[in-house]
């Protein structure tokens, strides 16, 4: 079932190959792999490796850049399904579920990504299966909830810096989120935040202390303030905001959540919090990342509309999405 | 013509209250049990004057078993398993050459026709107690019992006993195994050293993995209750089966007190439990203890015979032989289960199908804050019972059992054979072995809150005890691999390699990893590359620190399902606590050279924490350590 989500991609990347396109990202994967081996046996190369899991991939998986946009489309596939399979079991009525799922796979930029761009689907992916676990983790204490937040966010800094950004837009959320709760149970706060940064600190600690061991170097993220700290923040903060604009169902997730139940929404908002980071701090922001990040945790978080009206209203601005995706796209797709 | 209810007889006597009566038929209306069997576990009738007055009543003499001596010649005639099946003892031959049998039941002409039948010769009958009886029993036939408890199951089948800890087969594979890395090591010592380095890092990582793998599997359910508290609510009290606890005690003479407390909270009718206390002959401390705490009549003290292997599954088989109720559960003196446990069990026996042969209850504890060692002991049992023993029933993979708090049904723990004496950790060896049969181990949604080990040798001693008979258990399963597969089917062979051989593997394997690590803080991986190859290096490193992020990480959820959130950052010091395992771990495979059916004794009552709370140093509550 999952293959066959991922199938529609990986022949897109296929016949997007066979016309002699190559994706930029995957093509640099390819590079750093090559360099990694490079290095020698005592892999002195290492310090070529980041983001490790990909650069592993691209090492490792015979067939080049398409091999990479299999596994672009098999992460998309899996997510889709996952997705599918939440919408089904939260009884989404049809017509609102294929609507959502049309949204993601029926954009130019979402269907490049998945195809083109394996660390962007990654993180994608698993922020939104992060998102997921995290509400239900510090709102119902589900900890299978946190082991999926956790390991999520940990799994994507194998991809991506973003990774620590977001995390850190977790963190914040949390105490929001169950603040009420924190405050009668001493201590559950402090534990709250050990169990979503532990596995990302963790990661990263033990990605540092490898990369030393063997290339005698400290990695340091390269972090920028583009323009100036102010001045950066304030045009980070304009493109993140033109990009939720373009993501109309995720701002309509927004209402409802405040509508449902406030308190949830500060974690709906954290991958805005970390993408503002990302494009502040030049971690690792793009707009396509921008794009189905939001638009992926907008699906995600839906749950099944209490009336006609809110039926009208998804359908809607998934519509108003794909037309969005196809005529006033702020990122350019390449072959577009 | 109609008999006098035996309530009015004794109101009559002046042994019962109208009042007492009363209270006693209502108990009767509710739970359908005999009106006697109330009245004496109500401690209201003592279990002789009621006997004494049924045979008065059924015109038979009352026979004192436990007083009167018992003709071995008439016992050897029948076995203890049929006399404890139909309640009747033969004791000695009247002066008229014709036997004297004691029963517990109405001695009608089919009754005593049944036993004549049995013994081949006319009887005379006489009436005792159930206590007596069991008295009886242990007493007439304490070397068979005895024998029976040590040996039973090596002559069943010696391969499924640990009494013999290799097999000549183990053996040659064992040293043809040490010879081949010996002449590697002379070989081509770096290369040897390389190789076993990467093997140990990726047994690390497998045992690591499968656990977590599991863990994510019960944590997935964690929300899932086997059985609920609406389900224990509906549960009526009518017809509940008779229930054994067995509760083996040596050398806890100051915590036998507060088992009558502990045990006394069982919400389950008293005169469906039976609780036998497993005394051993040589420790009169205890055996006074345990009288002077004047127990009620549910209690029957079992004196278990002072030979070799002493150990406490040798004291469970003897309470197995004894035992009649149809469930039969596991206790140490200072566990505190919650009071709904047997019902929860009983309720996932009756829904768990024929096959299901033990619930397992989860175990933590009530002494979690009291220092480094308790906090880690809570934050390892909490993600082992509660996502580890979760995952592996979902995934019907072998259980291996905790050390209390197992639930039985009394008559597949008998024809699985009962617990190994000679495999010190018999409860882990009696999950696998179920297993291996094609039956079934559950798990229960209730807990049993222990004392957590607080010296840091003590706890060595305990673990290498626990370690060693994961050894022994790994050895005695692997002695067939074929017919294990064929048995249990290739999954769950891999899960026992994992769980029972990864285990002991991954503690083993940490200290050289954890040299490699501190060597690779301090030398360039360039002045380690004659020795290690750089991706043998990266490997170990890798599956070190995953192993322990992943590790560290179970640790902390455990805490945090418990509700324990003051210890989920203890769990960052994991790996300092892995280092004791190794310790342990390194001990156990010397004993089980040296000593491989040595029983470590467990220092039990170290805690100064009182159990119901959290007072530690409160004066007063300051216990003596004594042995267990």
């Amino acid at each position: 079932m999952r293959l066959s989500f991922a199938a529609p991609l990986f022949l897109l990347a296929t016949w997007a190959d066979t016309y002699g396109y190559r994706s930029g990202v995957h093509t640099r994967l390819e590079r750093q792999a090559e360099a990694v081996v490079d290095g020698g046996a005592a892999l002195g190369g290492l310090n070529h490796a980041y983001p490790p899991v990909p650069t592993f991939l691209a090492g490792v998986l015979p067939g080049g850049e398409l091999a990479l946009s299999g596994v672009a489309a098999l992460f998309a596939g899996v997510l889709l399904h996952v997705l599918a399979e939440r919408l089904v079991l939260r009884r989404v009525p049809l017509v609102v579920a294929v609507a959502l799922l049309a949204s993601l796979v029926a954009a130019p930029v979402a269907a490049y990504l998945a195809s083109e761009a394996l660390p962007s689907i990654a993180i994608t992916a698993l922020f939104a299966l992060a998102i997921d676990g995290f509400t239900r983790f510090v709102i119902d204490k589900d900890t299978e909830g946190g082991f999926v937040a956790g390991l999520s966010v940990a799994l994507a800094a194998g991809f991506s810096a973003t990774a620590l950004v977001f995390a850190v837009a977790l963190a914040v959320a949390a105490p929001s989120i169950a603040g009420a709760r924190y405050r009668s149970e001493r201590g559950s706060a402090t534990a709250t935040l050990a169990v979503v940064l532990f596995p990302i600190g963790f990661v990263t600690a033990a990605w540092v202390f490898v990369q030393w061991r063997f290339t005698g170097a400290v990695p340091t993220p390269a972090f920028t303030f583009r323009g100036g700290v102010l001045e950066g923040f304030d045009a980070a903060a304009r493109t993140v905001l033109g990009a939720v604009g373009h993501v109309p169902l995720y701002v309509l997730g927004a209402g409802l959540a405040a509508w449902r139940r406030p308190t949830s929404l500060v974690a709906y908002l954290a991958p805005v919090i970390a993408l503002l980071f990302a494009a502040w701090l030049g971690a690792g922001y793009s707009p396509g990342l921008a794009y189905v990040l939001l638009a992926y945790t907008a699906v995600i978080t839906v749950r099944r509309p209490e009336n006609r009206v809110v039926t009208a209203l998804l359908v809607a601005a998934a519509t108003l999405q794909i037309a969005l995706a196809w005529w006033s796209s702020p990122v350019r797709v390449p072959w577009w | 013509m109609q008999e006098t209810p035996i309530g009015e007889l004794l109101v009559g006597a002046g042994h019962l209250t109208p009042e007492q009566l009363d209270w006693a038929l209502t108990t009767q209306r509710r739970t359908g049990s005999r009106l006697g069997a109330i009245l004496v576990a109500a401690g209201l009738v003592r279990r002789q004057v009621l006997y004494r007055l049924l045979a008065d009543r059924w015109d038979a003499p009352f026979v004192d078993v436990a007083g009167s001596s018992l003709d071995p010649t008439l016992l050897g005639r029948v076995t203890p398993e049929q006399l404890a099946d139909e309640g009747w003892i033969p004791t000695r031959r009247d002066p008229d050459g014709i036997p004297v049998v004691a029963t517990v039941e109405r001695p009608t002409p089919a009754v005593k026709n049944r036993i004549e039948k049995a013994l081949g010769e006319p009887v005379h009958l006489g009436i005792t107690t159930e206590w007596d009886l069991i008295q009886g029993l242990h007493r007439g036939y304490e070397e068979i019992i005895a024998d029976q408890a040590s040996l039973g199951l090596w002559r069943r089948d010696a391969a499924q006993s640990a009494r013999t800890v290799l097999f000549p087969a183990q053996k040659v594979l064992g040293a043809a195994f040490l010879a081949l890395v010996a002449g590697a090591a002379v070989a081509a010592p770096g290369a040897t050293v390389a190789a076993v380095m990467a093997g140990l890092s990726l047994v690390l990582l497998a045992g690591v993995a499968f656990k977590f793998a599991v863990c994510m599997v019960g944590a997935r359910h964690e929300r899932f209750e086997t059985v609920s508290d609406e389900d224990v609510r509906a549960l009526s009290d009518e017809n509940l089966p008779m229930y054994t606890v067995l509760v083996p005690v040596y050398r806890e003479a100051n915590v036998v007190k507060d088992l009558l407390t502990n045990l006394g909270d069982l919400d389950w009718p008293k005169e469906r439990l039976e609780v036998l206390l497993l005394l051993e002959a040589d420790d009169a401390e205890t055996i006074d203890a345990a009288r002077a705490a004047d127990p009620p009549a549910t209690f029957t003290f079992v004196v278990v015979p002072d030979d070799l292997p002493k150990t406490k599954p040798k004291a469970c088989n003897v309470g197995l032989y004894l035992a009649r109720g149809d469930y039969l559960v596991i206790y140490d003196a200072e566990d505190r289960p919650d009071p709904d446990q047997l019902k929860k069990a009983l309720i996932a026996f009756r829904r768990g199908g024929d096959d299901l042969v033990c619930v397992q209850a989860a175990l933590n504890y009530w002494n979690a804050e009291e220092n480094w060692l308790t906090r880690m002991f809570t934050l390892e049992y909490s993600f082992w019972f509660d996502y580890m023993l979760p995952g592996l029933e979902r995934l019907r993979l072998p259980i291996p059992l905790g050390g209390t708090s197992n639930h039985f049904r009394v008559d597949a723990l008998r024809e699985l054979g009962g617990w190994d004496p000679f495999n010190v950790t018999e409860d882990a060896d009696l999950g696998i072995r179920a297993a291996a049969l094609g039956k079934t181990v559950g798990v229960v949604n209730s807990t049993t809150y222990e004392e957590a080990n607080r010296a840091e040798g003590n706890w060595i001693r305990q673990r290498s005890r626990w370690i060693k008979g994961y050894l022994q258990t790994l050895l005695v399963h692997a002695r067939r691999p074929r017919a294990l597969v064929r048995h249990a089917g290739l999954r769950q062979v891999s899960a026992f390699l994992l769980l029972i051989g990864g285990t002991p593997a991954t503690f083993l394997a940490t200290p050289p990893l954890y040299a490699l690590f501190l060597a690779s803080m301090f030398l360039s991986p360039t002045a380690l590359a004659g020795l290690f190859p750089g991706w043998v290096l990266w490997i170990s490193l890798v599956n070190l620190l995953l192993g322990n992020g992943l590790m560290i990480y179970v640790s902390m959820m455990g805490a945090f399902k418990r509700g324990r959130y003051a210890l989920v950052l203890w769990a960052l010091i994991n790996p300092v606590y892995w280092l004791f395992h190794s310790i342990a771990s390194y001990k156990a495979v010397w004993q089980l050279i040296t000593k491989p059916h040595y029983w470590e004794k467990t220092l039990h009552g170290l805690s100064t924490v009182a159990p119901g709370g959290a007072g530690v140093g409160v004066p007063g509550l300051e216990k003596q350590p004594v042995a267990g």
